[in-house]
């Protein structure tokens, strides 16, 4: 009996062991496909802008819910005319026709951006963008609806397919929850003015979300102040890139600081005048990060901000402190963040104007960027490698290039004509295409 | 999890398939997810595609590709789904080829049949087995016996 028993408990042993120990392994039946690389045409590349300045209540300015778009920006563009590309443009819509697929699209190929001086009752200032490629989902980290500021969300379709765009807005509180957010129908071929005011009204610091279905769209914020009676500043709000750890604002060039305090003082409306950091955090986690405004030389100084935001929320931070001169910010942060500057441009020989600076993207391929033919230009370059900040004056009219090489670096194009400032951020826009995978199974 | 994953006949004739079939719809994939213009339809009634489904599934990705099928001319959308998006051919190919039936062995009914001849091999009565049965018989009429 003892010996069964002793046998049967041995059995069980071997079995449990051979179980536990016994490697693991595989049988494959058949053969797995493995991914084939298939060279395909992109799409023709296309860049959308936004076109004139838009006047709220028609052209007579009283007609509710009416906008009309006054005056024509000045376009700058730069074509390679790469293989047997043609370039056609139709009402602010670039495409570079590519009948063989074979022309490198990009930044190279085809860039544009336009700038608007506008100078009327209502409206007053420089308002610059980049023309964009369309796409499904944007981010735009900047606007103000507060008394006194417009902002206009401006969603344009150039395709051939009729799209519905979805908003997201998040505040100081978090997601903005407001009827009218889903299913905004943007027809083939047509733009559409939202008032971001009847969506949020009286908020000062927000970030938009727009998502696009059916068909691409491309989009702005129109942001306008008013201060009193007077127009003082326009500007297009650019899509911001995808949120990152380790942002960068670069181009943030301080200019009448004094003059800036002194209106403060006289009048609290103005301080929306400072400089302001926008940092919104996307995911649920709350970032804490540190913002270092560096100056380009040992005469400016800068600051550091570290802070915290809770996730889904978007907070203004003043940079306070700045003397005149040319700035970089670089945001570290613990949690992916979209942060973006804006920035006053106060004169005594005109009113004030202002623009918002998306963070750049970071690049180390070729790009090129046209600059436009009036006023001042500076590009404001941060190179990441070395750390260094370079600003550079421009020459109107013509195309500024980089290299590719091995640094990562960060570019914005600063406009000032009479006193009135804008932006234009260094892109490189192209659709998806050359080498695919694709698995059949 | 798609088919492959599910079926073995599937994977096996996946493999017989002619690289040159595999090219041609490896190419028109990728036309598909460029949304680059090239003209399809034919490439779509020789690949005799029907419908196209791209699975439910969130980011940006999947939705500048549902835009780009949106874009083609030869696809038209029917909608949501609980599996995904999907989109119709315009003009499939109507006149779909009788599936071959020609084949009568396949892996499968080869392991088939080897499974049911080893039964049947075992099953038929052997030499000792038969005397075995007479012993026990005899056994057991002498203790009936008794």
């Amino acid at each position: 009996m003892i010996k069964q028993i002793f046998s049967l408990a041995s059995v069980v042993a071997a079995l449990t062991a051979g179980t536990i120990l016994a490697p693991s392994f595989e049988l494959n039946v058949g053969v797995k496909q493995s991914a084939a690389e298939v060279q395909v045409k992109a799409r023709d590349l296309s860049l959308v802008c936004p076109g004139g300045v838009y006047q709220s209540g028609g052209s007579s300015g009283t007609k509710l819910g009416s906008f009309v778009q006054i005056g024509s920006p000045l376009i700058s563009s730069a074509y390679s005319q790469a293989g047997s590309t043609e370039l056609v443009s139709n009402d602010g819509v670039y495409t570079v026709k590519d009948s063989t697929g074979d022309a490198q699209q990009g930044s190279t190929l085809l860039n544009v951006n336009q700038i608007q001086l506008a100078n009327t009752s209502t409206i007053s200032g420089l308002a610059a963008a980049a023309c964009q490629r369309p796409s499904s989902e944007m981010w735009i980290n900047g606007g103000d609806t507060t008394t006194g500021h417009e902002a206009l969300l401006i969603l344009r379709n150039a395709g051939a397919t009729d799209a519905t765009v979805d908003l997201e807005i998040f505040s100081e509180g978090g997601s903005v929850d407001a009827p009218g957010l889903k299913g905004i129908a943007v027809s083939a071929d047509q733009s559409i003015v939202l008032p971001l005011a009847g969506l949020i009204p009286k908020t000062a610091t927000f970030t938009t979300h727009i998502s696009a279905h059916g068909g691409a769209i491309a989009a702005w914020v129109q942001q306008r102040v008013v201060h009193g009676l007077a127009a003082a500043g326009v500007d297009f709000i650019s899509p911001s890139p995808d949120a990152s750890v380790d942002a960068v604002v670069p181009g943030v060039f301080i200019r009448g600081s004094a003059l800036v305090t002194k209106l403060v003082k006289s009048d609290a409306s103005y301080g929306d005048l400072r400089p302001t950091l926008r940092i919104f955090v996307p995911g649920t986690k709350s970032a804490t990060f540190t913002a270092q405004i560096m100056g380009a030389t040992a005469e400016t100084f800068g600051t550091v901000i570290h802070e915290e935001v809770p996730g889904g929320t978007v907070v203004d931070f003043k940079l306070t402190g700045l003397v005149d001169g040319d700035y970089v910010a670089l945001i570290d942060s613990d949690q992916p963040v979209i942060a973006s500057v804006r920035l006053s441009r106060v004169v005594a020989s005109r009113t004030p104007d202002f623009t918002w600076l998306s963070a750049a993207e970071g690049f180390n391929n070729a790009r090129m960027i046209s600059i436009p033919a009036p006023g001042i230009s500076k590009i404001c370059i941060y190179d990441k490698t070395t750390g260094k900040v370079s600003v550079e004056k421009l020459t109107g009219g013509s195309d500024y290039g980089f290299t590719a090489g091995d640094s990562v670096r960060y570019a914005t194009v600063i406009v000032d004509v009479d006193g009135a400032v804008a932006n234009i951020p260094v892109l490189d826009q192209k659709n998806a295409g050359g080498k695919v995978s694709v698995t059949v199974r | 999890m798609s088919l492959d994953d599910l079926s073995n006949n599937y994977l096996f004739a996946l493999d017989s398939l002619e690289s040159n079939k595999t090219a041609e719809l490896s190419a028109l994939v990728a036309n598909l997810a460029s949304a680059n213009g090239t003209e399809l339809a034919q490439a779509l009634k020789l690949a005799q595609v029907g419908y196209i489904l791209v699975p439910a599934s969130s980011g940006s990705a999947v939705a500048e590709l549902a835009i780009g099928l949106n874009s083609i001319k030869e696809l038209e959308g029917v909608g949501s789904t609980e599996f995904g998006q999907l989109w119709r051919v315009v003009n499939p190919a109507t006149d779909l080829p009788a599936v071959d039936e020609t084949k009568f062995w396949s892996v499968t009914k080869g392991i088939q049949f080897a499974v049911l001849l080893v039964f049947i091999l075992l099953a038929l009565p052997t030499g000792s087995t038969r005397k075995r049965t007479a012993g026990a018989s005899e056994i057991f009429v002498e203790a009936g016996e008794e």
